[in-house]
């Protein structure tokens, strides 16, 4: 049944016999995820005249990331990345001191990642003695669209990471989130990489990016995924919930709960 | 068993049909020209009347692999030729060779004029073939001496088979000893003064072979490269030097002599390593140097180094020889030539004979435009020629023999209006605009002619390769099923999921998509180079301790440097790898890599018994057995005889590959040994070199011998047969480095090592016990995952985990590439397929050849079977052999349908794009290569060679 399954994927509904806002603590927030797009677009546009992506690659690719960080600083600053928590009691009591701690862990967890990105890269064929600015920049860029929202949502806890990025148990809204942009953008990244050997002869060819435009366009992807996924979907079931529940106040029914097997059962098949 | 052999039949069936339909023997027009065949002139007379010779007598000097800059460049030796081509003596060009880069195909068009075909380059290194000589094909040789010249040839031996009872003197040199740069020359040059001055010869060919061995051992740049171009300079100096006094003499003694000739020529060239085969810019990039009695060039007054530079772009192509030569000796142009008149070498003609000239090589063009076209009419000159108005030619609409047709019938208009024009002008000037119109449309048109022709030039049987492409289908299909019906399995019916693994199923659809590339089959190496990182950071990601997460880094890491080894492919073939650096300035650090490797591996020989002892100890003292068995002591003290001789054999065989290969590529120099120490060291070995690489082949065949000898008795000692498994294992491994290794190239040797190091650190248990191996990893093991639960749920992603025979495949095609190898015939490593061979054999060289070049995925294919030694997952109930046996056969059923899925594929691939630009460049080697892969490489080696190992083994039962 359909709603038991969403109790499952929301540990903190079990057991709530009310269907009310209170069964998502947190309420996917649709802001980030415009500006997500808005910001990558961003990222992706020369923001000046001058600043060319074949000629000046690093320039370029530290302007992107600036603008990438600036739009993580924002969202961490004002609390609202992921999801807008509904105790806003919380966000109201938080000092100005710990939102920027919040956003410089967020840079500096970026920054580590992106060495741990680029020590990747290498093993995967860049150039170990040339070009150091063009990979870990790289690896910067990528490290921003697929590991700072895992950094973002699951902070320093690798139990949750290796739950949310390795593994196929059922995970909560935002590990589902982090789940959902890092493996997009990582295997689109990973596919990029595929461009690099072509004899296109093409300026966009060069090393790194492919791969910085495969990790962008999947991010891109990533988005509408995890849009679909944390948003879309328990919408229709929050709205599947809603009707279930005005039906049976009009037909008076007790809740599941309290139901007899055969009134579930015929329940179901008129359900189907 | 029986029916797995049973679609390999199949498979092996369709490849004979598919190979024999897509590299067909050409089809080319039989006979020889003749001067019937040619013309009637517009300028009356006799009809078929030749035109007159400009030259009486010829001397080719063909010097393999001449590159067009070891002439025309900066860096040249040649001063005597470049001083020639300044003063305007003589005329150059870059000639540019067509693929199969290789001597063979080149001499074919060089005489003939035809663009080859491609199984021409395999049947180059199958140089015994004696269908593809040129009995009875038409080509200049056979024309010069239908004409009654008496021809010469001196140098490499491929003409002699390519020309059998042409020649008047000869004498041959072998060009597959390619150590030799010295000889090979000495021999070619000490028949020049001698021959030339004789009397009675008319066309006297040389064929230098050192140049081009020079750089295959050492590449271009090599120190040798500048002393062997000052050679060939003296050499021309000398034959133009002698050619010209006989000439001074003849021309005066007798008033109808013609001067002579000299054409310097490479027949292909080198790219930047020294190699040649493929279809890369400087392995195409060839010469002509023309010099003879009224040739002239145009003088540069530059004096610099670069004055030269302009002809390093005057590209023609190499089959222009043929009907150049032809006109100038007035024979007829040989019936399938496909190449154009040089126009700076037909200059020294008047207007009308160069246009009759023009002419009867513009008909021998439309003679092969007919032949590949039966609906095309033939030309009546008369006829179509009488309304005396040129044509226009439709060439949108029109099918293309047709507008080469009407473009031919225009250029005969135009010259029929000269010939018209020349009696009654008196302007000079319009006469002359008249013949340079018509040479520019019979230009137009041999051009045109010459395009079409080379792209529709070999003709598929498409009925053949339907039917090979058809057998593919069912063998693929029925390896499916037989995959299904093993104990792995692609999908499970019941519970309707999907068995094969995440990876597995991407790097399928990948290498699929992979094989439509031209670039990625280019870049093959790159593939599998991403693959085998993504696999081991998908076991890293995935890793159940930070043991194996450190090891698995290692691994990376590892890799990471042997891919920096050999840079090959074509995008970037000039990157500077680690080969560069050993082979240059780090050459003494080289040798020393290759002393520490061999002394590895001997540290390895010596070492396997050991742990494989130790292995067994420990489980004997968990199961609680009792360790000595009274009874067996008897087979205990044999057994430790017989592992004692079988490391001796392996230290001895590793200590003869390392003589072998530092006296071959003068390693004891490097090293620093002197002269007395190296020879203390020689007289322990075999004096002959050849002999000590024939030791080292008997002593890895005495080694297999011991090695099951040793398992029989370990069986009768009381080792477990888990143990007899690994130890075999282990033992073949480490059995097969002296054989890989003695044919390996030096700077190739220390990857060895790589490839060792990686392979143990798949399996903590060989580690050393005190290292952070097994330990360390039990150990985090317990700390890392908490409570076992928790363990059990979080690795349900184990979907991505590829299994180790997911990443020995990676390994085995990776490390092809790693070696330096690729999917183009340059990179062919020809050079070690000779090691104690004295006499050519085909079939011997055939396995060197394999052997040397499969180095790598053999020994990772070896590696693959110690995995299944190794692993001790599966003990079925039915023993522990029985149940590896099942396994192999699955490990084998699911190599074999990955092959298959390949060829298939392929097939369709190269069946769809055969009209491709790329056809013979790049798809045709990459299916000879794959042939390679599936007969060779998984056929005979992997199923073949791995169930007899493992049936040898359970034989000892």
């Amino acid at each position: 049944m359909p709603a038991k399954k969403t109790s499952s994927a929301e540990p903190l509904a079990v057991g709530s016999s009310e269907y009310d806002s209170k069964m998502y603590p947190v309420e996917p927030n649709g802001i980030e995820l415009m500006l997500g797009g808005m910001f990558s677009a961003m990222a992706l546009v020369s923001p000046r005249r001058g600043l060319n992506l074949y000629e000046s690659p690093v320039k370029y690719l530290c302007v992107s990331a600036t603008v990438l960080f600036g739009y993580y600083a924002i969202l961490t600053f004002a609390d609202i990345y992921c999801f807008k928590v509904s105790d806003s009691q919380r966000r109201r009591t938080r000092t100005l001191g710990s939102r920027f701690t919040a956003v410089l862990k967020m840079g500096l967890g970026t920054l580590v990642s992106a060495f741990v990105l680029s020590v990747i890269f290498v093993l995967f064929g860049a150039p170990i003695f040339s070009q150091h600015g063009e990979t870990y920049m790289a690896a910067v860029n990528v490290s921003f669209l697929a590991v700072t929202p895992a950094i973002l949502t699951l902070k320093a806890d690798i139990g949750a990471w290796r739950k949310a990025l390795l593994s196929l148990q059922p995970k909560t809204l935002p590990e589902k989130w982090a789940a959902g942009f890092f493996w997009c953008t990582m295997v689109t990244c990973w596919a990029g990489a595929y461009f690099v050997p072509m004899d296109w002869g093409r300026p966009w060819q060069r090393w790194p990016i492919p791969i910085v435009g495969g990790a962008f366009l999947g991010y891109l992807i990533g988005l509408m995924f995890v849009a679909v996924r944390c948003f879309v979907i328990p919408l229709g079931r929050a709205d599947f919930n809603e009707t279930e529940r005005l039906k049976r106040e009009m037909t008076r029914q007790p809740l599941p709960g309290a139901r007899s097997t055969d009134q579930a059962s015929s329940e179901t098949k008129k359900l189907k | 068993m029986a029916l797995l052999a049973a679609v390999l039949a199949v498979e092996l069936v369709g490849l004979g049909f598919f190979v024999k339909g897509f590299f067909p023997y050409k089809r080319s027009i039989p006979g020889f020209a003749s001067v019937q065949d040619q013309p009637e002139s517009f300028a009356g007379g006799s009809p078929q009347e030749p035109p007159a010779p400009q030259y009486d007598r010829l001397v080719v000097m063909l010097v393999d692999a001449l590159r067009n800059d070891f002439v025309f460049g900066n860096n040249s030796a040649m001063a005597y030729t470049q001083g020639l081509l300044r003063d305007g003596r003589a005329v150059g060009y870059t000639a540019k060779a067509l693929a199969p880069t290789v001597t063979m195909p080149r001499i074919k068009a060089l005489m003939t004029g035809t663009v080859p075909n491609f199984l021409d380059a395999v049947l180059n290194i199958a140089e015994s073939d004696t269908s593809s000589s040129l009995k009875f094909q038409d080509n200049l040789l056979w024309q010069l001496k239908n004409r009654g010249k008496a021809i010469n040839m001196f140098g490499d031996d491929t003409w002699l088979r390519l020309f059998p009872d042409v020649f008047s003197r000869t004498d041959g040199t072998s060009s597959f000893f390619v150590t030799d740069t010295v000889e090979v020359d000495a021999n070619v040059t000490r028949n020049v003064r001698p021959e030339l001055e004789r009397d009675g010869w008319d066309v006297t060919i040389f064929h230098y072979l050192g140049l081009d061995h020079i750089g295959h051992l050492a590449g271009p740049d090599s120190p040798l490269m500048r002393p062997k171009q000052e050679e060939m300079d003296h050499v021309v100096r000398d034959i133009l030097e002698i050619v010209s006094a006989q000439d001074v003499k003849r021309l005066a003694a007798d008033s109808s002599a013609r001067p002579t000739l000299f054409v310097l020529l490479g027949d292909h060239a080198m790219n930047e390593i020294g190699n040649h085969g493929g279809n890369s810019h400087l392995e195409t990039s060839t010469v002509f140097v023309f010099v003879g009695e009224g040739i002239r060039g145009q003088p540069i007054a530059d004096k610099g180094r670069n004055a030269l530079s302009a002809l390093l772009t005057n590209v023609v192509p190499q089959i222009n020889l043929v009907p150049t030569l032809a006109l100038l000796f007035g024979v007829p142009v040989p019936k399938n030539n496909l190449g154009l008149p040089l126009p700076e070498l037909i200059a020294g003609y008047s207007d009308g004979e160069r246009l009759r000239l023009l002419q009867i090589a513009a008909h021998q063009i439309y003679g092969v435009v007919l032949a590949n076209d039966p609906d095309l009419a033939t030309i009546d000159i008369a006829k179509e020629t009488a309304g005396d108005a040129m044509p226009t030619c439709d060439s949108d609409h029109d099918p293309v023999s047709m507008v080469l047709r009407c473009e031919y019938i225009r250029a005969l208009t135009a010259h029929k209006r000269f010939t018209k024009a020349r009696p009654g002008s008196a302007a000079g000037a319009a006469a002359a605009a008249a013949a340079a119109t018509a040479e520019g449309e019979y230009y137009s048109f041999m051009g045109h002619a010459n395009a079409h022709l080379s792209r529709t030039f070999s003709g598929y049987d498409l009925n053949a390769m339907s039917v090979g492409i058809a057998l593919f289908c069912v063998s693929t299909m029925l390896l499916v099923a037989l995959y299904q019906a093993s104990s792995s399995g692609i999908a499970n019916f019941k519970t309707k999921r999907i068995i094969m693994s995440v990876p597995a199923i991407a790097l399928l659809v990948t290498y699929v998509i992979s094989l439509n590339s031209s670039s990625l089959i280019e870049e093959e190496h790159q593939f599998w180079y991403h693959w085998v990182q993504t696999m081991f950071f998908l076991r890293l990601l995935t890793s159940r301790h930070s043991g194996g997460v450190v090891r698995t880094f290692f691994q990376m890491c590892l890799f990471r440097i042997a891919r920096a080894w050999n840079q090959t492919g074509q995008n970037w073939p000039g990157e500077i790898d680690i080969r560069y650096y050993l082979n240059s300035s780090y050459n003494r650090l080289m040798w020393f890599m290759v002393l520490v490797t061999f002394a590895l591996f001997g540290v390895c020989a010596s070492w396997i018994h050991r742990s494989a002892a130790s292995a067994e100890s420990l489980r004997r003292s968990k199961s609680g057995a009792p360790s000595i068995h009274v009874g067996r002591s008897r087979y205990r003290r044999r057994l430790a005889y017989g592992q004692r001789i079988f490391r001796g054999v392996l230290s001895t065989a590793l200590a003869n590959a390392l003589v072998y290969q530092m006296e071959r590529n003068g390693g004891w120099q490097v090293v620093g040994l002197s002269q007395p120490v190296w020879s203390v060291v020689r007289w322990f070995t075999p004096s002959e070199l050849a002999d000590v690489a024939r030791f080292v082949y008997l002593l890895t065949f005495a080694a297999a011998l011991l090695g099951t000898g040793c398992a029989w008795l370990r069986r009768r000692s009381g080792v477990s047969d888990h143990a007899v498994l690994v130890t075999a294992a282990l033992e073949g491994l480490v059995g097969l480095l002296p054989l890989l290794l003695l044919l390996a190239r030096p700077h190739n040797i220390p990857v060895f090592a790589i490839f060792v190091a990686m392979f143990v650190l798949f399996f903590p248990q060989l580690l050393p016990r005190t290292g952070f191996g097994r330990k360390g990893s039990v150990a985090v093991q317990t700390a890392g995952c908490g409570p076992a639960e928790v363990c059990s749920n979080e690795w349900r992603l184990s979907a991505l985990r590829p299994s180790k025979a997911l990443v020995l495949l990676c390994l085995v095609h990776a490390s092809f590439f790693v070696l330096g190898n690729s999917n183009s015939l340059a990179s062919l490593d020809l050079s070690n397929a000779y090691a104690g061979v004295s006499r050519y054999n085909e079939g011997l060289v055939g396995v060197l050849l394999f052997t040397a070049n499969w180095a790598g995925p053999l020994w990772w294919a070896a590696a693959g079977f110690a995995t299944l030694a190794l692993s001790a997952a599966d003990d079925t109930a039915a023993g522990p052999e029985d149940g590896r046996m099942q396994r192999l056969l699955g490990w084998i059923v699911a190599a074999h349908l990955w092959q298959a899925a390949t060829i298939l594929v392929l097939s369709v691939v190269v069946t769809l794009m055969r009209t491709h630009l790329f056809i013979w460049s790049v798809f045709s080697p990459r299916y000879l290569y794959q042939i390679a892969w599936f007969a060779g490489f998984y056929l005979a080696a992997v199923t073949a060679g791995g169930t007899g190992w493992l049936a040898a083994l359970l034989a000892t039962k």
